[in-house]
């Protein structure tokens, strides 16, 4: 066989590795994203506050002068901060309404959508829907909240997923086999993005509980909650390493088999 | 009230630790599979003298598929006089029957079996095939697998080393570009395969036997009793059996075979249920033993325990949903604000597929692929449908400890469009 022949004998997919080591990953996740972390740990007072100045912009148009406001509290190291709201209770009717709602959409689903996963999703949230509104309908001085409740859970929790966003997606990202300020701006995506995509639905949650109904609470809260903050760090992530997977083929420095 | 608020504040944070405890496992994984050593295979070992191999493919109607298995195991790169194949036509109503002696007619080699009687199931019809077969060694396909030519070899060669017990090799769905399932099912199987089971294998873990695409000893399982045909996961049983007696289980990434993977969501999900009721039945079974076996490190165990645990993981994220909403309603929404919480979501979201989402996108990554990861969002679905039938599997097992019932074996349906052959 010829040297020309042997050098493209291809490793086979089975053992082979990135020809890398570990320590550039421990490095990159200290000094990339461990900061983006650490950003929120020293300025979610001003995070918090900033969104909640947002919010209440977009928000003001819909409610009584001065029922929206602004309040600062102690939360772990610093002053956190979340608006306050009137709530709308649901009626008899509306509850009523809704838990029929929810039992035909459970009842129904399956007949309906053939995809059995999506069957599966819109079960449990018309589920949780469904038990909302029975709550409210008999037991609507025992529900536990107010909507300002609501609001004060949201930035705490907020403030949990702005934090968790960068070491999530550094532990994914930062150990590909990807340019350096290609990482960086991944990892700045997926941190804005959160930032952005927190405050959006921090006004429109805070909408639907206080002039649709507070009924929705536990809806907003199991179903569009931190549960949707996985869906778009996962797609951040499979969107880069797509396109990493893609701009590598045919780069064969790249991978080492077995050692 | 107060004791039961506490009762549920302590599930949940019992389920937060498990989860915790599985995504550092897999983050280990991944990272292992990427960075370090890779433990190989004995592919490269080249031995004249390899072991006798009898290849059983138990076969409950399928004449659909039984002709392609059996043209593509003719073809095998294995010595004939060291080869014999035993299909095992366990009760079938279609052509099965006639596909099989159409072969047998023509190859000396393939001897088939014809069940009528005793028990049903693939545990049984292995333990007949067994009590048949010549072979030292027992190599195992479903129906639907495609082998390559070599494949008999490198399972078959690992068997020169007298401290293996059994060898499990790397199943890749042929179908993919079928429907979304079967792209969700190839996502699955790649995290499964390229980056858990070869990390593992690297770690000297406990990869595990998966019941096809792999090879025991014969005499060695007999005398452990061969499989016992209450139980349903009778792979999973093996590994854990072999392993507690002193036996290694290895894993061959090198030996890829195709399958054929469920391309209705209905047939998933009996699928998956079964593979729930069996495995969490050998749980049952071997937790305790598990734990006291003399041959296993610490390691082995604590990493035996988790595989063993693994399909009772969604249950426990099942009822940790129903007991976060429990708490929501008795005003308990401050605990939902913690960090302990977010991790909890996180990951939930990621392991409920069996793996974290970084640990499927590493293995495509590994395999070349590019557009396959762009569906990885869409696991999200397929961990709700998981942990759905899953939890039902789980019950079911349940009541088959408690009520001493007998699980029945239930065939996947095969889905691949062809005429049957007589193979003559």
């Amino acid at each position: 066989m010829s040297v020309d022949a042997k050098s493209i004998i291809l490793y086979h997919r089975s053992y082979r590795k990135i020809a890398a080591s570990p320590r550039p990953f421990v490095l990159q996740f200290f000094f990339i994203a461990l900061p983006l972390s650490l950003i929120v740990v020293f300025f979610y007072p001003d995070i918090t506050r900033t969104v909640c100045l947002i919010a209440k912009e977009v928000l003001s148009p819909f409610f009584s002068e001065g029922s929206l406001r602004i309040v600062s509290y102690p939360y772990l190291t610093g002053n956190a901060h979340y608006l306050t709201l009137p709530g709308k209770f649901p009626s008899v009717v509306f509850s009523l309404l809704n838990a029929i709602a929810g039992l035909l959409i459970l009842l129904l689903l399956p007949k309906i959508v053939r995809f059995k996963p999506l069957v599966i999703l819109g079960s449990v949230v018309s589920f949780i829907m469904f038990l909302s509104a029975v709550f409210f309908l008999f037991l609507p001085d025992q529900f536990p909240y107010q909507a300002s409740d609501y609001s004060d859970l949201y930035i705490k929790q907020q403030i949990s997923i702005w934090f968790f966003v960068p070491v999530i997606m550094g532990l994914a990202v930062l150990p590909l086999p990807a340019s350096l300020p290609s990482k960086v701006v991944a990892m700045l995506t997926s941190f804005i993005y959160s930032l952005i995509f927190g405050t959006v639905r921090y006004a429109v949650f805070l909408f639907i509980i206080g002039k649709i109904s507070l009924l929705y609470m536990a809806v907003l809260f199991f179903a569009l909650g931190p549960l949707v903050d996985f869906v778009y760090i996962v797609g951040i992530y499979c969107v880069y390493a797509a396109r990493l997977a893609k701009n590598i083929k045919g780069n064969y420095t790249l991978w080492k088999w077995s050692y | 009230m107060e004791v039961v608020i506490l009762i549920l504040k302590g599930y949940l944070l019992f389920t937060i630790g498990m989860m915790v405890i599985y995504s550092i496992r897999h983050f280990i994984f991944t990272l292992n599979r990427l960075f370090y050593e890779q433990r190989i295979y004995y592919q490269d070992i080249i031995d004249s003298d390899l072991k006798s191999v009898t290849v059983l493919i138990p076969m409950h109607n399928e004449e659909k598929v039984a002709a392609h298995i059996l043209d593509l195991l003719v073809e095998a790169d294995y010595d004939r006089d060291k080869l014999e194949i035993i299909p095992i036509n366990d009760f079938s109503e279609d052509g099965t029957k006639a596909v099989l002696d159409g072969y047998a007619a023509r190859y000396p080699f393939i001897k088939p079996m014809h069940r009528n009687d005793g028990d049903r199931g693939k545990p049984a019809a292995l333990n007949a095939g067994m009590e048949k077969a010549s072979g030292e060694i027992i190599i195992v396909f479903d129906a639907d697998y495609l082998p390559p030519k070599g494949l008999l070899r490198s399972i078959a060669v690992c068997f020169t080393d007298p401290e293996v017990g059994a060898v499990m090799g790397r199943v890749v769905p042929i179908n993919t570009g079928k429907n979304i399932l079967t792209r969700l099912l190839d996502l699955e199987r790649t995290g499964g395969y390229q980056v858990d089971q070869q990390a593992r294998y690297n770690l000297k873990l406990m990869p595990q036997y998966g019941g096809t695409v792999g090879g025991f000893r014969r005499k060695e399982v007999m005398e452990l009793g061969s499989f016992n045909t209450r139980i349903l996961a009778e792979d999973t049983e093996l590994t854990y059996r072999l392993s507690i007696n002193g036996w290694k289980v290895l894993y061959a990434n090198r030996a890829e075979c195709y399958e054929e993977a469920p391309e209705e969501w209905n047939v998933r999900a009996r699928q998956i249920r079964r593979w729930s009721r069996g495995h969490n039945d050998v749980m049952f079974r071997y937790f305790f033993r598990l734990l006291k076996a003399r041959h296993l490190s610490f390691r082995e165990k604590f990493d035996g325990t988790l595989l063993l645990l693994v399909y009772v993981v969604p249950v426990i994220l099942l009822l940790g949903l129903i007991d976060s909403l429990a708490l929501f309603f008795l005003g308990e929404m401050e605990i939902f604000a913690g960090f302990f919480f977010l991790i909890f979501i996180g990951a939930y979201n990621t392991f409920g597929n069996f793996a974290p989402f970084y640990q499927v996108g590493t293995g495509c990554f590994l395999d070349g692929a590019v557009h396959r990861i762009l569906l990885l969002p869409l696991l999200l679905f397929n961990f709700f449908f998981n942990m759905w039938h899953i939890a039902a599997g789980f019950f079911d097992a349940l009541l088959d400890v408690v009520t001493q019932r007998k699980a029945l074996w239930q065939k996947t349906e095969r889905f691949r469009k062809s005429e049957p052959r007589t193979g003559t």
